[in-house]
């Protein structure tokens, strides 16, 4: 036997548990934290391999958000007429297109996040929360090219900021959670069901019809305003425009029900994961 | 914490597959789950709150379970190495997937005390587009190096691969030799307390997979423990203090490195 070296201290931390799946699972954030590294490296090799090989590179993340308020202004503020409480109506659209596109954006990135890199799920242990927040937290790149694009805009029609920008922070973090919590159901049921990956496209289609993307939401009678709370992205992009632009009706006390809404889907969306995460070497 | 307990522990490790009819279904997941709630809800339920055994709790899929793995139990002292012999299909796979957490066993547990690396397949998490130092940042992290770790190793690493012409360059125009090569040096300078080993990693050319056997004997040598897989028997007598073998997924024998590998050879013609 080899000798035994004295020097080398070992971490308590670092005790490995190895047992099988039972009862309620935990969550172990804080080795998430610690492997924090992984999260951003596996941010960067997306957004690395995302656009090599492309001749319009990263300007892809002005050029969609882009061209959609372009088609909005023609069809919304041209064809059928929509009130925008008198907001320039490719303000209006931008303001939210920004957030959404980096919503559908980070929850298509995470449905598939798992199958993508099943060769790292089969073969070394990192705590795979670590995939799903990678993508989320990847997607914030598009996400700050694109606002660059609506400041642009926003100077260009004179749209001078209030202090109410100050509170934008806050709806940028509610739409980063909305999105993780969507995504922690998807891509851990994506691992055994497909199908997920497959419906995703028409149920972002759907839920934009259902989100003030392109009318405002005031324009949902009173008596619907609550079940229209149940979509967050409802609340985020009321806030987006209600801190961006001028004139805009704010968050309502129906927030709230988006608030609880998500941290409902987030907290349930981690419990599932974490007890779905055990089989995904097997399953994938 | 002390060394007076061993560095590794295992009792009764298990895992079992459920081999379908046509394909393979975890018995305990949520796939069994589904079939069962659209087949009969109410026991689902049950099933919910009761014990998740993988038992035959659903007869009606067609198939049967496998164990891949059974009663495993052993245990390991601070700097020992352990090499572990077996067909191919034996289960010695299963087994270092188990430690390493990639999945989770059916029953059985172990405890592993310190950092645990593992080498066991070179170059997976590489990706095609990224050059071959930025897969040695990515693929380092997710062994488990800090990123100041994989910085201080990185011309190490880099020569230690052989491929320092090309290391700026992405991945896919690299010949399969070099990627094993590239993805065998990240994995050979992880330093940590305990190493699992599978020597199929050593690839390459006669003298590439020289410098790899050299390179897993310095590692076994170093007072690191060692759980070490090998078909080179030579090897697998030289490096290891101990060792075990794997039959059909039991531990069929314990003992010194000469006696296993010379049960195994006498059913060598078996597999």
């Amino acid at each position: 036997m080899a000798p035994v070296n004295s020097q080398r201290t070992i971490d308590e931390r670092h005790t490995t548990h190895v047992k099988p799946p039972s009862g309620f699972p935990t969550l172990e954030l804080g080795e998430v934290w610690r492997n924090r590294d992984i999260v951003l490296i596996l941010a960067v090799r997306d957004i690395k391999v995302r656009y090599k090989q492309s001749f319009a590179g990263i300007s892809w993340a002005i050029i969609q958000p882009l061209l959609t308020m372009i088609v909005f202004t023609a069809v919304f503020a041209g064809v059928v007429e929509v009130t925008t409480h008198d907001a320039p109506y490719p303000l209006f659209s931008l303001a939210a297109l920004v957030p959404w596109s980096y919503f559908v954006h980070a929850i298509t990135k995470a449905t598939s996040c798992l199958v993508t890199d099943q060769n790292l799920i089969t073969r070394v242990y990192f705590p795979r929360l670590v995939l799903p927040i990678s993508a989320v937290v990847g997607g914030l790149v598009d996400f700050f090219i694109a606002f660059a694009l609506l400041v642009i805009l926003l100077v260009i029609y004179g749209s001078a900021p209030t202090l109410k920008i100050l509170l934008l922070p806050f709806f940028l973090l509610f739409t980063i959670l909305t999105a993780l919590a969507l995504s922690l159901w998807l891509s851990a049921i994506n691992v055994q069901y497909r199908d997920v990956n497959n419906a995703l496209p028409f149920f972002s289609q759907v839920l934009m019809f259902v989100s003030p993307v392109a009318y405002p939401a005031s324009s949902i009678p009173e008596k619907w305003q609550l079940l229209y709370a149940l979509n967050p992205m409802a609340t985020v992009i009321n806030g987006f425009r209600w801190a961006l632009l001028e004139n805009q009706p704010g968050p309502g006390i129906y927030s709230l029900v988006s608030v609880a809404v998500v941290l409902i889907a987030l907290f349930g969306g981690l419990y599932f994961f974490r007890w779905q995460e055990d089989r995904f070497a097997d399953v994938v | 914490m002390s060394f007076d307990k061993p560095a590794i522990v295992a009792e009764g490790l298990g895992k079992s597959y459920w081999v379908g009819g046509h394909k393979l279904i975890d018995s305990m997941g949520m796939h069994a789950l589904v079939d069962r709630a659209l087949t009969s809800p109410g026991r689902v339920v049950t099933r919910l709150i009761g014990q998740k055994k993988p038992t035959s709790h659903y007869p009606e899929i067609p198939g049967h379970m496998k164990w891949a793995l059974r009663n495993v139990s052993f245990s390991l002292e601070w700097g020992e190495v352990l090499g572990i012999v077996g067909h191919n299909g034996a289960g010695k796979s299963v087994l270092l997937k188990l430690l390493s957490r990639i999945t989770r066993p059916t029953e059985g547990h172990a405890i592993l005390r310190g950092r645990v690396g593992s080498m066991l397949e070179a170059g997976t998490s590489f990706h095609g587009e990224l050059t071959g130092r930025e897969n040695i940042q990515l693929s380092g992290a997710i062994l488990g190096m800090r990123r100041s770790e994989i910085n201080r190793r990185m011309d190490e690493i880099i020569e230690f691969s052989q491929v320092e012409e090309y290391i700026d360059t992405p991945v896919k125009r690299y010949s399969t030799g070099m990627v094993l090569r590239l993805g065998f040096s990240v994995a050979a300078h992880l330093d940590t307390d305990i190493m699992l080993i599978d020597e199929v990693l050593a690839v390459g050319d006669q003298q590439f997979k020289r410098r790899c056997i050299d390179k897993m004997r310095s590692v076994a040598k170093s007072g690191k423990t060692v759980l070490f897989v090998s078909h080179d028997m030579d090897v697998l007598k030289d490096i290891s203090d101990r060792a075990i073998l794997i039959r059909e997924g039991s531990l069929v024998m314990k003992g010194s490195p000469e006696d296993v590998v010379e049960e195994h050879l006498k059913n060598a013609g078996r597999s």
